[in-house]
């Protein structure tokens, strides 16, 4: 069995209350759009740690700042202050190219919808990272990622001849092909049906548990949030609650009490 | 990179590609076009056929050439100028020269046949002759082909009356003669010179070199010997080999020039206009692929990867159009070729050279512009970060980097000087300005696009609004997706500028041209003379005769004059008779000075167009710098500035003056003032003087001459069409691809509840607005050149024909609404339900 812990330099103590396995650390986080009055500030002072091995569910209403606040955590975005590290690096004061050579060696990406590229192959689009990276990237361990996500014998397929769910573990295979450091999912399954839901949230914790994968998962949905470790909530931008294994009920009374009359809401989804 | 990225996604949705593909496949007709033009310029050659068995040929320059050095500038002739008779004396001294052939050509008529004459001594340089062939004719006699006998119905005694550029002859037919690529006529030696119109001095002389030696050294042998003796204005040229076939063929380096300067203007104007074209496809196209291209900024490609997987993309493209467009090029370019030659712009039997140097030029030029447009098209894709792309990517935004607003802002305060300076050159100079005007001014819209297209969404907004549900979401749609609309607009404003700028410019000059030549020819009778010209001396005849009162010929020329570093040619003509009843044949529209101080002696006299004296600076009583036809340079005094020179010509002077300079001194034309109504009789008595190959024109009921004046703008049209034509197809291209990629938006318009119908016609007000953006401002661009341009050019304000306006008008609409109908219901027809959620 392969092991995703790796060592990369030092984990050195952010100053923020960070443990040192933390794989990802935000400390004192703010990010603003526009200026004067027109501000808008997305995130505000969050500062939160994600240990070694750990599967993080991050919750919020709309318009809470979830999205921003995994662009912020996972590079895709620069704060407008605080600290980001991942693995240990400092993100802040990185150039675009070590930007994305970081991103590409030592984060995988899950998203809503539109996650592979047409044109490729599901071998292909597993392969990509690597490839970009300029790495030696062979057929075996196409195999290999696409075997560990269930679809060993779809690999010459082409998305478009791929369900969703299919689509999805496609994705998930190709962030776990460059063996990062966390995984991001940005509501990875928010696009299917809660059969499918539940067969990529397995594959998820799967990989956490067995293999010690670190994964951030940004979700509106308690059921898919209750797969996870440990739930963080955000609220116009700032964190707010933190539970540890919480239930699906816990998560979605705290949805309620955070969107308020758009509580109904979150209890259907509790409810499907 | 080898990620196989660029070929994976070309061979998985070849669709994306078609617009780049189709934008490239013409700039690479039109490319390969110019480059075949510019190769045969430069290849170009003849054969020696006359000189082919003379070692050695001694001619006049055919370039004027002025300067030293790097400033040094050169204007090639319309014809080769003379040399002085008297040099065979010194060349048959040189050592190595076993005879020296003087060759003299002319064109002649006898009844209504035109003939070509030579020399007898022509005869020493055919196949296999060593000298001139025995029995020549004598002074007074001709020696004619058996076919031009034959057809002029003469035979050995015969008389014969023939019109030559020297006058008209009483020639005995001495004998009969058939000689393979010989004249029609030949003449006797002691004759030939003064029948060519150029007594004591002929046209070339071809050297025959002594057994042994070589044609290199006899060349060097004649150049040694002429140094410092005094030759043409040009200065003399001493050639060897195919060479002789440049001297040989009248009108060779005007051919070679043309062909040159249409390939490579022509050629520069179209890359610039195909490059516009390919970059706009290309940038439309990755901005239709935005998510893609975000999607693997998020997964760890560098901006550097992205870049060079949308350029491999687009050389991949590149690759496989341009080897398609060279054939239709190579139709395009022997076409063009086909119809100048027929029209006299060219060399009768050039052939276009179809090396692969042009070809394989022209596969470059096309993969590198492909290339440069997919690195700029990536740009913003590269350079944004993922977060924002993603965001972004479904929303094309009307945000302008800051590059482009100042390149944007750059190219429009640019046009301002240059507009400026095109107003201020006369003639063709200023009109090529203008050109460069039209593509700053594009370039300037190209850029600030989606800041343009903003503009004229708000504009439309008001009206869209009374068109109910579709008007309101064609209004929405124009304001949320300014840069598309900006990319739809851009082409269709190129192809208006260009319609509108050239048309309407060649049309006012055309006009201007008419109404002055109408206005300044005051003669009730006008002799248009055949393809061999009218002697010099035929006015003084018909002054001559009976009602007559005054008959003025035109002696076509040019005169040179240096702007802007460069030597620029303009029309000139040389007058006939005397300059005291110039006014009753011709009224040029004197502005200040006389007309009839326009006489010949001591530095002689000119008259000057009031475009081109400004342009000089030449006021009346001065005297002016002036480059006659043979590079001669000459400084006559201004007498008169005139209005009506596009009519006429640029500068008149004297016949006398400029008969010594030119190569072939024959009139065009005959201008005619009977004293009274003119009679049936005095037109016969005309043409009898005139001879059966001139055309005499009566007054017409008007009492002015019914000649008709052919207008010598094919060219310009024809080029005018062919850029139009050019951005007509990138826009239609352009429109097809932006409404095809709306797949999605259309599909989601028909779940929402829009009927088949109402989705057609919101396409259709988009259109329309499209179409309304596009001739506004292409008007505006192509009336604020105009403007300048016309008023250079003609001194007077443009002139806009209804019909052509209307049809470039209706033209717009109709390809704007065909462009983006069609591409509406195949998208309708394919993708109404299940479209949401596929191809995004």
């Amino acid at each position: 069995m392969r092991t995703w812990r790796r060592t990369r330099g030092d984990a050195t103590t952010g100053d923020g209350g960070s443990a040192t396995s933390d794989v990802v650390s935000l400390t004192g986080v703010s990010r603003t759009y526009g200026s004067g009055d027109s501000t808008v500030h997305a995130l505000r002072e969050v500062t939160v740690g994600m240990p070694r091995g750990s599967f993080t569910a991050v919750m919020g209403p709309s318009g809470s700042g979830k999205s921003t606040f995994l662009q912020a955590a996972a590079g895709l975005d620069r704060p407008t202050s605080g600290s980001v590290r991942i693995g240990g690096t400092e993100l802040t004061g990185l150039s675009e190219d070590e930007l994305t050579r970081l991103r590409r060696e030592r984060i995988g990406f899950v998203f809503q919808s539109f996650n592979l590229l047409p044109s490729l192959t599901a071998a292909e689009n597993v392969l990509l990272p690597l490839r970009l990276a300029g790495r030696p990237a062979g057929r075996r361990d196409a195999q290999a990622a696409l075997d560990r996500v269930g679809l060993g014998a779809h690999g010459h397929r082409r998305p478009a001849e791929l369900s969703g769910g299919q689509q999805q573990r496609v994705a998930i295979a190709r962030a776990l092909v460059s063996r990062p450091d966390v995984v991001f999912g940005d509501e990875p399954t928010g696009a299917l049906d809660s059969g499918t839901a539940a067969d990529v949230l397995g594959l998820l914790r799967g990989i956490v548990d067995a293999e010690g994968a670190t994964v951030v998962m940004v979700t509106h949905d308690p059921l898919a949030a209750s797969v996870a470790d440990r739930v963080v909530f955000l609220a116009d931008g700032a964190l707010v609650a933190d539970l540890a294994h919480p239930s699906v009920h816990e998560i979605a009374d705290r949805m309620v009490a955070l969107t308020g009359g758009t509580g109904a809401l979150a209890v259907a989804g509790v409810q499907r | 990179m080898s990620n196989g990225l660029a070929r994976a996604s070309i061979r998985f949705r070849p669709t994306a590609f078609a617009g780049a593909f189709v934008a490239l496949l013409f700039a690479s007709v039109v490319v390969a076009a110019s480059a075949l033009f510019l190769q045969s310029g430069v290849t170009l050659s003849a054969q020696p056929v006359r000189y082919a068995d003379a070692a050695v040929v001694v001619a006049a320059d055919d370039q004027v050439r002025r300067g030293e050095g790097d400033w040094e500038t050169t204007l090639p002739l319309a014809q080769r100028p003379l040399v002085d008779a008297a040099l065979a004396d010194r060349l048959a001294d040189v050592p190595g020269v076993a005879a020296v052939v003087p060759d003299v050509s002319a064109t002649v008529t006898a009844g209504t046949a035109t003939w070509s004459a030579a020399g007898w001594s022509r005869t020493a340089l055919e196949p296999g002759a060593t000298t001139v062939a025995d029995a020549g004719p004598r002074t007074g006699q001709v020696v004619l082909a058996p076919a031009a006998a034959a057809a002029a119905v003469v035979g050995v005694g015969d008389r014969l009356e023939l019109r030559t550029p020297g006058g008209t002859r009483s020639v005995t037919v001495a004998a009969l003669r058939d000689a393979a690529g010989g004249p029609d006529v030949w003449v006797a030696d002691a004759d030939a010179a003064a029948v060519a119109g150029h007594p004591g001095r002929v046209d070339a002389f071809a050297l025959r070199a002594t057994e042994g030696t070589s044609a290199a050294q006899l060349r060097g042998a004649v150049r040694q010997a002429l140094a410092g003796v005094p030759g043409p204005p040009t200065g003399l040229v001493v050639v060897t080999g195919d060479e002789r076939g440049e001297v040989e063929t009248a009108g060779f380096g005007a051919s070679k020039e043309t062909l040159t300067a249409i390939g490579g203007s022509l050629g520069g104007v179209l890359l610039t206009v195909a490059l516009f074209v390919v970059v706009s496809t290309t940038s439309l196209a990755v901005e239709q692929r935005s998510r893609e291209l975000a999607l693997l900024r998020a997964i760890g490609a560098t901006p550097r990867q992205l870049r060079r997987t949308v350029a491999t993309e687009a050389a991949l493209v590149a690759f496989l159009a341009a080897p398609l467009g060279l054939v239709p090029g190579l139709f395009l370019a022997r076409w063009l070729l086909g119809e100048m030659t027929a029209r006299g712009y060219l060399l009768p039997g050039l052939e276009l050279s179809t090396g692969p140097v042009a070809l394989l030029v022209t596969v470059l030029v096309v993969a590198g512009a492909a290339v440069a447009a997919g690195l700029l098209a990536a740009r913003r894709p590269a350079r944004i970060r993922p977060a924002e792309a993603l965001r972004e990517a479904s929303l094309a935004g009307s945000r302008l980097g800051p590059a482009r607003w100042v390149l944007g802002l750059t190219a429009l305060a640019g046009s301002v000087p240059l507009a400026i300076v095109s107003a201020t050159v006369p003639g063709e100079l200023g009109m090529g300005l203008a050109a460069t005007v039209v593509l700053t001014l594009l370039l300037a819209i190209g850029l600030l696009g989606p800041v343009v297209a903003g503009a004229v969404s708000r504009l439309a907004r008001p009206v869209l609004d009374r068109f109910g549900a579709p008007g309101r979401l064609a209004a929405a749609n124009g304001r949320t997706n300014a840069r598309r609309l900006g990319s739809a607009i851009t082409p269709l404003v190129m192809a208006v500028a260009f319609a509108g700028t050239m048309f309407l410019l060649q049309g006012s000059v055309d006009r201007a041209t008419a109404d002055q030549r109408e206005a300044a020819v005051v003669a009730d009778t006008v002799v248009s003379a055949g393809p061999a010209g009218l002697p010099v001396d035929l006015p003084a005849q018909v002054a001559a005769l009976p009602g007559v009162g005054a008959a003025v010929g035109v002696l076509p020329a040019s005169v040179a004059t240096p702007a802007l570093g460069e030597l620029m040619p303009h029309t000139a003509s040389g007058l006939t008779g005397d300059p005291a009843l110039l006014s009753r044949a011709l009224d040029v529209g004197v502005r200040d000075g006389d007309l009839a101080a326009l006489r010949p002696g001591g530095d002689g006299t000119v008259a000057l167009d009031v475009l081109l004296a400004d342009a000089l600076d030449a006021r009346v009583g001065e005297p002016v710098e002036l480059i006659t036809p043979d590079g001669a340079t000459i400084r006559p005094t201004v007498v008169a500035r005139y209005d009506r020179g596009l009519g006429v010509a640029a500068a008149l002077l004297p016949a006398e003056t400029l008969r010594p300079h030119l190569t072939t001194p024959v009139l065009s034309e005959l201008l005619v003032r009977h004293d009274g109504p003119v009679q049936p009789a005095d037109l016969a008595a005309l043409g009898t003087v005139t001879g059966p190959a001139a055309q005499v024109a009566g007054p017409g009921p008007d009492g002015a001459p019914a000649s008709a004046l052919t207008s010598d703008s094919w060219l310009d049209v024809v080029f005018a069409a062919g850029l139009a034509g050019f951005a007509a197809i990138a826009a239609a291209n352009t429109l097809v691809m932006i409404t095809l990629a709306r797949r999605r938006e259309v599909g989601l318009l028909g779940m929402v509840g829009a009927t088949r119908r109402q989705v057609l016609r919101t396409a259709r007000l988009e259109a329309l607005v499209v179409a309304g953006a596009a001739i506004g401002l292409g008007s505006l661009i192509a009336w604020g050149t105009l403007l300048p341009s016309v008023h250079g050019a003609t001194g007077a304000g443009p002139y806009v024909p209804p019909a052509l306006a209307a049809g470039v008008l209706g033209g717009v609409v109709v390809l704007a609404l065909v462009c983006t109908g069609v591409p509406t219901r195949v998208v309708l027809h394919g993708a109404r339900a299940g479209a949401v959620g596929t191809r995004e």
